[in-house]
């Protein structure tokens, strides 16, 4: 494997909000290979979509404090100023949106939004730009894609107006896609569609993609490697296949146990994880899972667990960690 | 939420028409007559509305074919001076917005779009002005700076409207930079001027639209006040207000003459019900739209 595209170290955000700082990451390591596709896992307010949108650069300059590293091919986003950024974004990093209702511009015509984010990222005539929107629209699988370059987003469905979302992201060739809750806002089957075509998209531009989602089921089968979030720190890391068999932190454990399975009988009541993601308002000594957690110990809520190795393919962050095949 | 179970075939071809309705036209069209009118005035074949003819006969004529409106206490023929007196209102109304408009507007986008201090500072200024009433200070000002002029009066009233379009334009200005898909051109490398003329300028411009053309509405209303207070153009110029405040001392003997009233009120009113109902209509039809999306 080559050296990594992404290098992400010891990464901290922290927003100075009226109420005191609120760390939203905090101190999260992870590297992203070329042509990999790497999710990340966590309930709401785990501090993923802060982390993408940190690895994006977009965090803004006032309010927010960042420490740590994000380097992208060699170049250093954090604390760098947006005019700084921009040369990366499109043809280095693109982001897909959670919800294509407000990500495209609801008077502007899909064609020519494509095609503007041609003439701006790689500074391609307008007539070229336009010709080159139309084939991303076939890429994406848009059906009779002449008709609906002059369409409205509000013509088109929600699948369709994702992959337009898609198509405009990946336009200037990025070599890194970061994915915040793509489907969310999809029903099942449009879902499905929609990671197909990111699967498809990934292996024909030999991109890396991270998949930012709450839905272990989304990235169990579409990612090489899952890192799993809470409260702002990645508690496990391990490799896709791994994840069923070995995983060793409770809380993934536990989000594994809250999915629906095809063999439960029917009305069977959902596993919840009782309890909620803490105050992170609050100082927090100890693990942060452990007023939650069934294995926690006196040693869990004095002292942080650190991400550790013990032999196996799993990195997790916990003391009582679950045994093989829990 | 947007289920995808249509066919595919069926989204790209149910365009959505919504209707403004019979009544908006009907409105577009009187305003539009009464535009061209007053623009064309001296072109179509009026009487003059300023000669003077004290002829017995011609003063305080009836409605006849050569008089629609009937001639005033000099002689003067009335829908001659109801088309011309358009001119100055119009001139007065639409310039004075204008003014705001781009003032007002564009600083409002700027300050709403950057944010930080300059907008603060910017909106705490125009709320303090805001504080003040606006027609007050036009006739205060109005009253120390005679003779009044349309030029005067556009520049008095247009910079006392600047604070209600900024906070207008800049309410619309800071939803539509909020919107994701602003967020989604920002990190696709568009910049500043781009992203203002390409995302905020389309979603603040329906807005700012509707609220011009009420705007114009109350600057004719305001024109007519200042003209009953004596503070608009001066004669020979005239204005729908100063017809209006002319009419009113001749409704009495022994001129009594009621065309002079009753026809330069009609246009007037019937020009402002339509602007306010195509105001109006334009402001639900465009908040339904961005509903919709």
């Amino acid at each position: 494997m080559n050296s990594p595209l992404l290098v992400v170290s010891n990464l901290h955000t922290t927003f100075e909000t009226p109420r005191g700082l609120l760390p939203a990451v905090r101190g999260v390591s992870f590297s992203v290979a070329e042509n990999q596709t790497v999710g990340i896992v966590g309930e709401s307010g785990s501090g993923k979509t802060v982390l993408a949108r940190t690895i994006m650069g977009l965090q803004p300059i006032r309010g927010v404090k960042l420490s740590g590293s994000v380097l992208l091919n060699g170049n250093e986003i954090v604390n760098r100023p947006h005019d700084e950024l921009r040369h990366l974004w499109g043809s280095e990093v693109a982001m897909i949106f959670q919800d294509p209702m407000t990500s495209l511009n609801p008077v502007r015509r899909i064609g020519d939004q494509i095609a503007e984010s041609l003439q701006v990222g790689i500074g391609l005539k307008r007539k070229e730009a336009r010709a080159r929107a139309l084939e991303l629209l076939v890429q994406v699988g848009i059906p009779s894609p002449e008709d609906r370059f002059n369409a409205y987003p509000s013509q088109l469905s929600g699948g369709m107006r994702q992959r337009v979302v898609i198509a405009s992201a990946l336009s200037c060739n990025p070599k890194l896609v970061l994915a915040d809750e793509p489907t969310t806002g999809l029903d099942v089957t449009i879902q499905a569609q929609i990671l197909d075509l990111l699967d498809q998209l990934k292996i024909e531009r030999k991109m890396s993609t991270i998949l930012v989602t709450h839905d272990l089921g989304v990235v169990a089968t579409r990612t090489d490697h899952i890192y799993v979030m809470y409260a702002g720190r990645i508690v496990e890391s391990l490799p896709t296949a791994d994840l069923h068999a070995h995983h060793r932190h409770p809380y993934t454990a536990a989000l594994l146990n809250s999915t629906p399975r095809i063999e439960n009988k029917s009305h069977t009541r959902l596993t919840a994880i009782p309890g909620s993601p803490p105050n992170l308002l609050k100082p927090l000594t100890g693990c942060a899972f452990a007023a939650r957690c069934s294995f926690a110990t006196d040693l869990c809520r004095n002292q942080t667990p650190e991400l550790r190795n013990d032999g196996g393919a799993s990195e997790f962050a916990c003391f009582n960690p679950v045994g093989v095949n829990a | 939420m947007d289920v995808d179970n249509k066919p595919v075939e069926d989204t790209a071809e149910t365009v959505v028409t919504k209707k403004l309705g019979p009544v908006f036209w009907l409105c577009a069209i009187w305003i539009g007559i009464t535009v061209v009118a007053a623009v064309l005035a001296p072109w179509i074949g009026l009487p003059s509305p300023t000669v003077v003819d004290y002829n017995h006969f011609s003063m305080n004529g009836p409605m006849s074919a050569a008089h629609w409106f009937g001639t005033n206490d000099g002689g003067q023929d009335i829908f001659a001076r109801v088309v011309y007196g358009a001119r100055i209102s119009l001139e007065v109304s639409f310039g004075s917005m204008l003014l705001a408009s781009l003032i007002g507007g564009t600083a409002a986008i700027f300050a709403a779009y950057k944010g930080g201090i300059l907008d603060t500072i910017s909106n705490a200024l125009m709320t303090l002005i805001l504080a003040f009433p606006a027609a007050l200070a036009v006739i205060a000002i109005l009253s120390f700076w005679m003779p009044t002029t349309p030029f005067k009066l556009i520049l008095i009233i247009g910079i006392s409207g600047i604070p209600l379009i900024f906070r207008v334009v800049r309410g619309a200005t800071l939803a539509a930079a909020r919107k994701e898909y602003v967020l989604a051109a920002h990190v696709q490398g568009a910049k500043t001027p781009r992203i203002i003329f390409k995302e905020i300028i389309p979603a603040v411009w329906p807005t700012a639209v509707a609220f011009f053309i009420l705007g114009v509405a109350s600057v004719i209303m305001l024109e007519g006040a200042l003209a009953f207070l004596g503070l608009s153009v001066q004669t020979p110029a005239f204005s729908w207000g100063t017809l209006l405040n002319d009419a009113r001392q001749k409704i009495y003997p022994p001129n009594q003459n009621f065309n002079m009233l009753i026809w330069p009120c009609l246009d007037m009113v019937l020009f402002l019900v339509s602007l306010n109902f195509i105001g109006d209509r334009l402001r639900s039809y465009f908040d339904i739209t961005e509903g919709k999306l």
